[in-house]
């Protein structure tokens, strides 16, 4: 008998947890957009501006990618519907996750390491951002993405 | 059970109450924005590396070196500049994208400091770097601390011709500058390497 409270412990927390995402699910459906939740942090809408070029992408729950281009002067848009894949390395800390982003036409549009992202809970970063990196630890070129609000 | 029945509801009010909250979401910045946000990043960002390679003084007590420990040592007062990849490998922390001869961009340090550490090899250590206008500036510091060419010819080291100089304020040292695409053999970065690197070396002369 005395195992009930922890059961219902667990089923409370479970039943919680099941409601969030079922409420997550609809409210995304409804609203447009990611509700992102921890170890989620790499979805959502991405962007990056400099003098030569602006560049925004929205990671999907589902896996779909839409990605927008400017490159200035010019201000025509290339728009880029495809799949994104999120790939951990394993334990080695030589090697950051990837984040391979494919265009419907088969072609990589980037596949970069994700040299950082602003953790769930962070209390650092005063916004949300999102670090790519073409090589290892060992690279110091970067380039910085910040979270963009839908 | 009205307990239970109460304390569940109170579970599905909080679930709608934190349904669309997110800490993520809630550090998200608006597209317009985004100009305003990089500049206050930029300002607010750690200082970086500041160089890109040795300087000649730097070379010069390098080449008194005839272990890795003492390479090591001395390196170690660089390390916010060099980092020490592998063994008789540093490399600057600074990157950028260096041009090949198939016209492709690699980003890979702008300069490296390799040392032997094969037993048997001959003890060499070279500074290379993989930019013109970073080896010209070097170079132009040599010549200013008297450095004049003396002679050349193939080293077998670099596979290409070396230019050699010394200079009257640094007696007993001469340096070995070349033009190769075989700056270290078939080492570390060095293997396969495609691109136009220039080496700085030391040499004791007696």
């Amino acid at each position: 008998m005395r195992i009930i409270p922890y059961v219902l412990i667990v089923l409370t927390v479970g039943l919680f947890l099941f409601l969030r995402k079922c409420i997550d699910q609809k409210v995304e459906k409804v609203t447009g957009k990611e509700i992102v939740r921890e170890n989620e942090e790499i979805l959502g809408t991405w962007a990056s501006k400099s003098n030569a070029a602006f560049v925004m992408f929205r990671l999907r729950r589902d896996g779909t990618l839409n990605y927008s281009f400017i490159k200035y002067p010019a201000t025509d848009t290339i728009k880029i519907i495809g799949k994104y894949e999120y790939v951990f390395s394993g334990s080695n800390p030589n090697y950051f996750p990837r984040l391979y982003t494919i265009s419907d036409k088969g072609d990589t549009i980037f596949n970069y390491y994700v040299r950082y992202i602003t953790p769930y809970n962070s209390t650092i970063d005063k916004y949300s951002r999102l670090i790519l990196s073409p090589n290892n630890m060992f690279d110091t070129v970067e380039y910085i993405f910040y979270r963009i609000k839908q | 059970m009205r307990r239970i029945i109460f304390s569940y509801s109170l579970l599905f009010l909080l679930q709608i109450l934190t349904g669309c909250d997110s800490n993520a979401n809630k550090k998200a910045v608006k597209v317009e924005d985004l100009d305003k946000i990089i500049a206050e990043e930029a300002r607010n960002a750690p200082a970086g590396p500041t160089r890109n390679n040795l300087s000649l003084n730097e070379l010069i007590n390098l080449s008194n070196c005839e272990d890795a420990l003492c390479v090591q040592l001395l390196m170690k007062e660089l390390a916010s500049n060099f980092i020490h990849a592998k063994k008789g490998e540093f490399a600057s922390l600074n990157r950028s994208a260096i041009v090949d001869t198939l016209g492709q961009e690699n980003i890979i340090p702008l300069s490296t400091l390799y040392f032997t550490t094969d037993a048997g090899a001959d003890w060499r250590i070279a500074h290379t770097i993989h930019k013109k206008e970073i080896s010209d500036k070097l170079m132009s510091e040599f010549v200013t601390k008297g450095f004049a060419i003396q002679d050349s010819g193939y080293y077998y080291q670099t596979k290409a011709k070396a230019y050699h100089y010394t200079s009257s304020e640094f007696p007993g040292k001469m340096l070995y500058f070349s033009i190769t695409f075989s700056p270290w053999g078939s080492k570390g970065l060095y293997l396969g390497a495609n691109w136009t690197s220039y080496v700085f070396e030391i040499k004791n002369i007696r």
